[in-house]
């Protein structure tokens, strides 16, 4: 008969599962009680407990035991942080932190630097004052306050540039003229005179411009030398300008005046009407026309810029110099349209046998504009003439405006033309030939008349197809790297996946074959335990030790029984 | 024989030399923050080297503790030394690293004798066996007899920094010392 027995847990086990809390003192009373007895009476867990006593002590000496990096070994790790920290932040941060005064927090920076503000705006304050002072004079009162003549008596002059001069004196930015005063420019300054009500004079350089009281109280301008532009509205009584030898009267309009240096004069009409006398002659100038003086001659007579040069010379010679019939004679027949200003104010002054056929030439340009009989001629007067001479203007304006209307259109259609000849059309081919794409082209516009499917239209093929393709190249290598990268994670992972698992299966192996080994141990003890305990009883023994599938442990223990003698049968009794 | 208790109050007074740098680097001084990394560099530079086992990793963490160090360095309170302070620093830089993808790569080479001379500092063989058998053990094992036998950590303290169980803990810390044991007995 066999039977089976169970073994008993080692006591050892807890041992070794406590000594852990025994050690760091986490151990209830009870278990240490036991635990205490049991070490003393327990070679193995006496031994197990000071090795583990022992090695916790040694481990626990490490923890004051590091080596002292060298200098230069903490110099690389000191380079390493340093490199990813940034330090001045934070100083920053404490430089802005100090201004805990809430007028900080209202005003900011202002407030924080701002004491460096007040010195700046001081700064700013002086400079402007010194600016100030230095470049302005005091400025006289209403410069249209007038004089006792009912004129003023005050111009104001401004420096445009350089330093003009006022009479002796340099003159302030923005200063005064009065009568008896005169502008000096040298050749880098230049003054603008403002006449009260009237207009402006424009003082060139090089220029000398007095300002002279006529006899009539009235304050003129007389050009000494040099240019002026003058600009001047039409007024009952406007301010005369002065030459060596004319006194030019304007009626509304704008001029310049040039005077050499030998008192000759030129002056040129740019708008309105002149007129220019010297002694009993009177020049006629309107807009466009141009008239000169000479010192001690007086006016000429008026002529056009497009005057012929041949025209310009009988006149020339007319005016300041000997003129006889021949000379009339080329005047009349150089005489244009242009001229007919020039000959209208020759009426005048030409000897009395020319005067019909300088009307008649005039007349066959510009009709008069109150004809009169061929025997009055010799008695136009100044005011006929004016009138001509308006008369001749208008109709010279007249042909101006025509003739830029007429320009204007050429100009635009010119544009056009550019626009279609040269830029569109280059264009619109262009477009064509690259892209197949069809423009018309309109006066001033254009339109898509065929267009391809593909919007790649706007696109140069090539060009396109060569970043395509470059950008699949880099997709690819793209690609490239990033399964290479995968390969080398997967790798590594599958890697790491083996390691543990190999780790684990020696843990395991471990862990099993001390677990045969110590279960060997006990079966064995166990063995001969029983065998012992059976000893005893005189019984034969065989112990069987075997170990489950699952694990478990078996002990059979067989007894070999003597054999049973049977008793002997008692003896047959005879029957009585 | 009479005994007398004699009762101390003890006031943990800070390192004023300690207190006056970190007052100063907090303020943005880069030359205090940098005299406090020249005074712990060496002992954060061991745990990092003892408790990665991977000289590599050992200077990236010491680098990237200084450098949490400075960031975090208004938020330390004076309730502990300032080493100490680091230390956990350290600990929780290198759990982080542990978890992180890159930490799953193990490292391929154990220390080097030189090595583990140059942590245990002094050359005595019994320390540099015993440095030797620590860098072999498992991962979390060596972590856990680092944190609790070495730094002196508290189960408790050890499981919510490696977010295990306390009986993980224990477990990891009562396989560790075996290995040990069977390790230095070879």
């Amino acid at each position: 008969m066999s039977t089976n027995k169970s073994t008993t847990r080692n006591f050892c086990d807890e041992t070794e599962r406590l000594i852990d809390d025994y050690l760091e003192g986490n151990i209830s009373p009870k278990d240490k009680e036991i635990m205490d007895s049991h070490v003393d009476s327990c070679e193995d867990c006496k031994g197990y407990l000071e090795a583990t006593s022992k090695l916790k002590l040694q481990l626990g000496s490490l923890s004051t035991n590091y080596e002292y990096l060298s200098s230069s070994e903490k110099d690389e790790l000191w380079k390493g942080v340093e490199s990813k920290v940034d330090f001045e932040k934070r100083q920053t941060e404490e430089l802005n932190k100090n201004f805990e005064d809430p007028a900080y927090r209202k005003y900011g920076l202002l407030y924080k630097y701002r004491y460096y503000a007040s010195a700046f705006a001081a700064l700013i304050v002086v400079g402007m004052i010194f600016f100030a002072v230095k470049n302005f004079k005091f400025e006289s009162p209403v410069l249209t306050k007038q004089d006792s003549y009912g004129l003023p008596s005050y111009w104001k002059v401004t420096s445009l540039s350089g330093t003009p001069f006022i009479s002796e004196e340099a003159m302030a930015k923005l200063d005064s003229i009065r009568d008896g005063e005169y502008i000096i420019t040298n050749d880098s300054s230049r003054a603008e005179l403002f006449i009260t009500d009237i207009g402006k004079v424009l003082v060139e350089p090089n220029t000398k411009l007095m300002i002279v009281k006529g006899k009539d109280g009235r304050n003129k301008l007389s050009v000494i030398y040099g240019t002026i532009d003058a600009d001047m509205k039409k007024v009952q009584e406007p301010v005369h300008v002065e030459l060596p030898s004319a006194i030019a009267m304007d009626d509304g309009g704008s001029y310049k005046v040039t005077v050499d240096g030998s008192g000759d004069g030129l002056f040129y009409v740019k708008s309105g009407q002149v007129e220019v006398v010297s002694g009993n002659k009177q020049s006629v100038v309107p807009a466009g026309s141009l008239v000169m003086t000479k010192k001690d001659k007086g006016v000429g007579t008026p002529f056009s810029n497009l005057s012929s040069s041949v025209f310009k010379k009988a006149l020339y010679n007319f005016d300041f110099g000997n003129c006889d019939v021949s000379c009339v004679t080329t005047i009349l027949n150089s005489a244009n349209k242009n001229d007919a200003v020039s000959l209208v104010n020759m009426i005048t002054q030409v000897e009395e046998q020319y005067k019909d056929r300088v009307y008649a030439k005039v007349a066959s340009f510009v009709p008069p504009p109150h004809p009169v009989h061929r025997d009055s001629i010799p008695f136009i007067d100044e005011k006929e003439i004016e009138d001509w001479v308006t008369k001749i203007e208008a109709d010279v304006q007249a042909n101006i405006e025509k003739n830029m209307k007429h320009l204007e259109e050429n100009l635009e259609n010119l544009k056009q033309l550019e626009f279609m000849t040269f830029d569109t059309l280059k264009w619109a081919d262009d477009l064509n030939k690259k892209y197949n794409v069809k423009v018309k082209v309109y006066d001033n516009d254009f339109e898509f008349v065929e267009m391809p499917d593909s919007v790649m239209v706007y696109f140069d093929k090539e060009e396109f197809k060569q970043e395509m393709e470059e950008l699949n190249k880099e997709l690819e290598e793209d690609m490239k790297e990033r399964n290479a990268d995968l390969k080398i994670e997967m790798k590594e992972l599958n890697d790491e996946l083996n390691e543990e698992l190999k780790n684990l299966n020696e843990e395991l192996k471990d862990a099993g074959i001390e677990r045969n080994e110590e279960l060997r141990k006990e079966l064995d003890k166990a063995r001969q335990e029983v065998e012992r305990a059976l000893k005893e009883v005189g019984e034969k023994v065989k112990v069987e030790v075997n170990t489950n599938e699952d694990g478990k442990v078996e002990v059979k223990v067989n007894t070999d029984a003597p054999e049973k003698t049977e008793a002997p049968e008692p003896p047959e009794t005879p029957d009585k | 024989m009479n005994q007398q208790s004699v009762s101390l109050n003890v006031s943990v007074r800070r390192t004023d030399e300690d207190s006056r740098l970190i007052e100063e680097s907090v303020k943005g001084s880069k030359d205090a923050f940098k005299e406090l990394f020249n005074k712990n560099v060496s002992k954060i530079h061991s745990l990092c080297l003892r408790i990665s086992a991977d000289k590599d990793a050992a200077e990236e963490l010491t680098q990237l503790v200084f450098i949490n160090a400075w960031e975090k360095l208004k938020s330390f309170r004076h309730e502990c030394k300032f080493s100490t302070w680091l230390h956990r620093i350290a600990v929780n830089q290198y759990l982080m690293h542990v978890r992180s993808e890159k930490s799953k790569v193990q490292h391929t080479e154990q220390l080097s004798v030189d090595t583990v001379r140059s942590v245990s500092g002094k050359s005595a063989e019994q320390r540099i066996d015993l440095e030797m058998a620590i860098s072999k053990l498992p991962e979390q094992a060596r972590t856990v007899l680092i944190l609790h036998d070495i730094e002196g950590y508290k189960h408790q303290e050890i499981s919510e920094m490696m977010s295990i169980e306390v009986g993980t803990s224990k477990a990891h810390l009562h396989r560790a010392r075996k290995l040990l044991r069977e390790e230095l007995s070879k």
